[in-house]
């Protein structure tokens, strides 16, 4: 026994169990830890206990199915007032392997300092209605009853809080047209229930209280009466307006919850949510990290800081634009609201994102209509410079061009060398009458300094360019200088022939100048050709697909590519009958834009270690069954191996590692936009990049033969 | 006295031609060039420099340390660069301790906010936007001032 328990507050409980202790139900007393004190005849058959042992060695405790529960009666009884009985405590015994749902009705008491030391109780068993019935009040579900006149007879407290009533009583005794948004449908509904007693999850636009409107879902079953067809409907509603809004709205909501390992996962979403991220309903996104949708690591970083910024400051991140990338790997833009669930140490959020795509896609359709429009002129522009540095060249450089678009580089250099003794020469002799005469000495110390500063000789060498300009430099100095001394007393004569030396080396270095910056400039323009074709692309339709000949579209291309390919010093080689008609089904431009761009590529990135034989680009195309496949093959700077395993080749704006080698240009989105148009024909591209003979698969300063396969099904 | 340069640029051969060469006729300016954040990294580990002007947009050359940028599609390794050799890998760069460090880019001052804090640190003086109107003159002028500039 508790020593807790006084003598006299023994003698009190015994009191108290003794008036009621007749009545026709278990009745016992327990001290706080549960030992029993008393038990009436009925209670000691209900609990099975054994007469001849004594009865605190019995505990109620070990009568629960829960021993836990105990404690939270003890809780709940441990502030109730004194000296009343407590009837709303029903808990589930097991009393030898048999569970019974008991409702107990106690009444505490408690020493002088106000701790609960023992209970009286009676236990009531219930039945599994009276026990169901509780749940009622429990559960978030309203339950209502109407009779045949359509008036509410009864209700539970949610039915009542849904509709914005204080309490069951309030609402009961209302007919139906009080409840009802739209009455005009009151008549149909009971009509169906008598047609069909049994609704489930019948949406209804309900009335509340205060005039708003709330939407439910309601399931109800029609009691026949003894005279009459349905004489009351009893059934439950549950509010969805809130489900309405989340399915609804055409955002995506969602909640993303960090797991045990640390990973954050998409726990709830909705279907706005799931279709952005390319899954056709909420159940198939459900558990996915979140991350995976971030097109990479640095971007999902990027956003958990943006995110982390605003909870430090206690507030939502709020429209946060990013680019998100679906269960396809298609990119598509959103603009994000979400904030951490508050005490949930930032492992639970909620938010909703927008689908912008279509919007940003159309500004930068209106961008790239613009950026075209100003990269055409700029091409204009870039063709009249070109023309013009050919005619410059051709008009001062007569006598060193080597063809039409190109001078001898080796002439100018070697007519340099000569002109560059002869300064000196000069120089020299000048110098010794200046120092005889002493005048301008400074000077043409100086200008011998100038002089042997001047790189020339070099030809053919990365550095010639350099040396160009460099050089050109230098004799802009010199002749500064020279003009100084025309003012001193030396041989005019002297001076003049000085001063067309150096302007003879000025031609010729300017000559190189512009013979390599026109090299450059043919090397580019193809980029800006395509680039702006890029821009100026219009959508591939495939209705509006149309027959035409492969070869034409695939000599369009290497027509327009043979002044690069000269320039490069690559030689096309095809292997395919210019005669032969092979009809596709195609969008004439963009076809041709791709083969542009795969030749372009081929040519720009050729080269070979032999010097027998300049690189060279083969163009295959076979007919096999009802497909035509076109190879590319070059020999040059090859593709990783790792870049065509993880197809990082093929994503919008990403060059391969070696596709810089030498100053190579490039925009990256050449084989992304070539793989999206021959796809869009219904075809496929493959690329394959392998070392050429005996050389190393990792050794990528090696050239590999790069081979583009590309099948389009012919046209019928 | 000889300002010893390492101009970081991939354009250097391009529409920095007309600037290299002017580098080359200061004489109290030797020139050295770098075309990208391998080859610059591995200049700068070898041997000192008084003045160092980097370009942000740099591609990032063969080496394999840039592999965790490269794979999230990162422009700046310019930026890359210094914080690797001022942050991580400061103690292969105790030699640097003189040099000034200078960002001649087209981007502006305000996207770049990180190249102020640690461990970068740069002085915002120490900062040139290009644009195609910037003359070679004061271009020069800005190395000399990275040059004079406190650390």
């Amino acid at each position: 026994m508790e020593p807790t328990l006084s003598p006299a507050l023994r003698q009190e409980i015994e009191t108290a169990y003794s008036r009621i202790q007749d009545l026709p139900f278990p009745i016992y007393a327990s001290d706080k830890s549960g030992n029993f004190l008393f038990a009436n005849e009925q209670a000691v058959d209900f609990f099975i206990l054994d007469r001849t042992r004594d009865l605190s060695s019995y505990n109620i405790t070990n009568y629960y199915e829960d021993a836990k529960e105990r404690d939270y009666i003890l809780r709940q009884l441990q502030n109730a007032s004194l000296g009343t009985w407590h009837n709303n405590l029903t808990v589930r015994l097991k009393i030898h392997d048999e569970y019974r749902k008991i409702r107990f009705v106690s009444q505490p008491f408690r020493d002088e300092s106000g701790t609960l030391c023992g209970l009286l109780c009676i236990a009531l068993s219930m039945s599994d209605i009276e026990w169901f019935a509780e749940f009622e009040e429990m559960v978030h579900t309203g339950f209502f009853e109407v009779d045949h006149n359509l008036v509410i007879v009864d209700c539970n407290h949610t039915f009542a809080d849904v509709l914005k009533y204080g309490s069951p009583a309030e609402i009961k005794g209302k007919p139906l047209e009080d409840l009802f948004w739209e009455t005009d449908k009151i008549a149909a509904l009971a009509k169906e229930i008598r047609k069909n007693p049994h609704l489930t999850d019948r949406q209804l636009k309900l009335r509340r209280k205060d005039g708003a409107m709330v939407v439910v879902k309601m399931s109800c079953i029609g009691i026949a009466g003894e005279t009459e067809g349905i004489a009351r409907v009893k059934g439950s509603i549950h509010d969805v307006t809130f489900e309405i809004i989340q399915n609804d709205l055409p955002v995506g909501l969602f909640l993303v919850n960090t797991n045990r390992q640390g990973e954050e996962i998409i726990s709830s979403a909705n279907l706005t949510f799931a279709h952005i991220h390319g899954y056709e309903s909420p159940n198939e996104i459900l558990s996915k990290p979140i991350s995976q949708f971030h097109p990479n690591r640095a971007a999902y970083e990027a956003f958990k800081t943006e995110l982390n910024k605003a909870a430090a400051n206690q507030q939502s991140l709020l429209d946060y634009y990013m680019e998100i990338q679906d269960k396809q790997g298609r990119r598509r833009n959103v603009v994000a609201n979400v904030r951490y669930v508050a005490e949930e140490n930032q492992h639970l959020r909620v938010g909703a994102v927008y689908d912008v795509t279509d919007h940003v896609r159309g500004h930068t359709r209106t961008l790239e209509a613009d950026f075209s429009s100003i990269l055409h002129t700029y091409i204009a522009t870039i063709n009249g410079l070109r023309d013009t540095l050919s005619m410059l060249m051709k008009a001062h450089g007569e006598d060193l061009l080597k063809d039409e678009t190109h001078i001898d580089r080796m002439k100018a250099a070697a007519d340099a060398v000569r002109c560059k003794k002869r300064l000196e020469e000069a120089l020299k002799e000048l110098n010794a009458i200046a120092e005889e005469r002493n005048e301008g000495v400074e000077h043409l110390a100086r200008l011998s300094k100038l002089t042997q500063k001047l790189p020339l000789g070099e030809t053919g060498s990365e550095r010639e360019k350099d040396n160009a300009a460099l050089s050109r430099r230098i004799l802009l100095e010199i002749r500064k200088h020279l003009d100084g001394l025309r003012r001193l007393n030396l041989p005019r004569e002297m001076l003049r022939n000085l001063r067309t030396e150096v302007d003879e080396m000025l031609r010729l270095t300017s000559m190189v100048s512009l013979s390599i910056s026109l090299d450059e400039l043919n090397e580019r323009i193809p980029d800006f050709y395509y680039f702006r074709d890029y821009l100026r692309r219009g959508e591939i339709v495939q209705q509006e697909l149309k027959p035409h000949n492969l070869i034409p579209i695939v000599m369009d291309a290497v027509r327009f590519l043979d002044e690069f390919a000269a320039i490069n010093r690559v030689s096309m080689v095809l292997q395919f009958s210019q005669r032969d008609h092979i009809p596709v089904s195609c969008h004439k431009n963009s076809l041709n834009r791709a083969f542009h761009n795969l030749l372009h590529n081929a040519i720009k990135y050729s080269w070979t270690k032999g010097q027998d034989r300049q690189p060279w680009v083969n163009l295959r195309i076979e007919q096999k069954g009802d497909t035509v496949e076109i190879t590319i093959e070059n020999w040059g700077v090859p593709i990783r191996r790792e870049e065509l395993e993880s197809g990082s080749v093929f994503q919008f704006g990403r060059r391969g590692r070696e596709s810089e080698d030498r100053g190579r240009s490039g925009t990256g989105i050449g084989l992304y936009d070539a793989q999206d148009i021959i796809s869009k024909h219904g075809g496929t591209l493959r690329i394959t990049s392998e070392p050429t003979f005996g050389n190393l698969p990792d050794m990528y300063s090696n050239p590999f033969i790069t081979r583009v396969h590309i099948t389009l099904p012919i046209a019928k | 006295m000889t300002i010893k340069l390492l101009w970081i640029d991939d354009n250097l051969f391009h529409d920095l031609t007309e600037k290299r060469m002017a580098l080359y006729m200061q004489d109290d300016i030797e020139p050295h060039f770098a075309l990208d954040a391998t080859e610059a990294f591995y200049r700068l580990r070898n041997e000192p420099f008084d003045v160092v002007i980097v370009d942000l947009r740099l591609p990032p050359g063969p080496d394999d340390m840039w592999n965790t940028y490269r794979e999230n599609n990162f422009q700046k390794f310019g930026y890359a660069l210094l914080n690797a050799i001022m942050g991580p890998q400061k103690d292969q760069f105790e030699h640097l301790r003189e040099t000034r460090f200078g960002v001649f880019t087209i981007e502006a001052q305000e996207e770049n906010p990180e190249l102020f804090d640690d461990p970068i640190l740069l002085a915002e003086d120490n900062f040139k936007v290009k644009t195609h109107a910037y003359h070679e003159n004061a271009f020069i002028e800005f190395i000399r001032h990275v040059y004079k500039s406190l650390h």
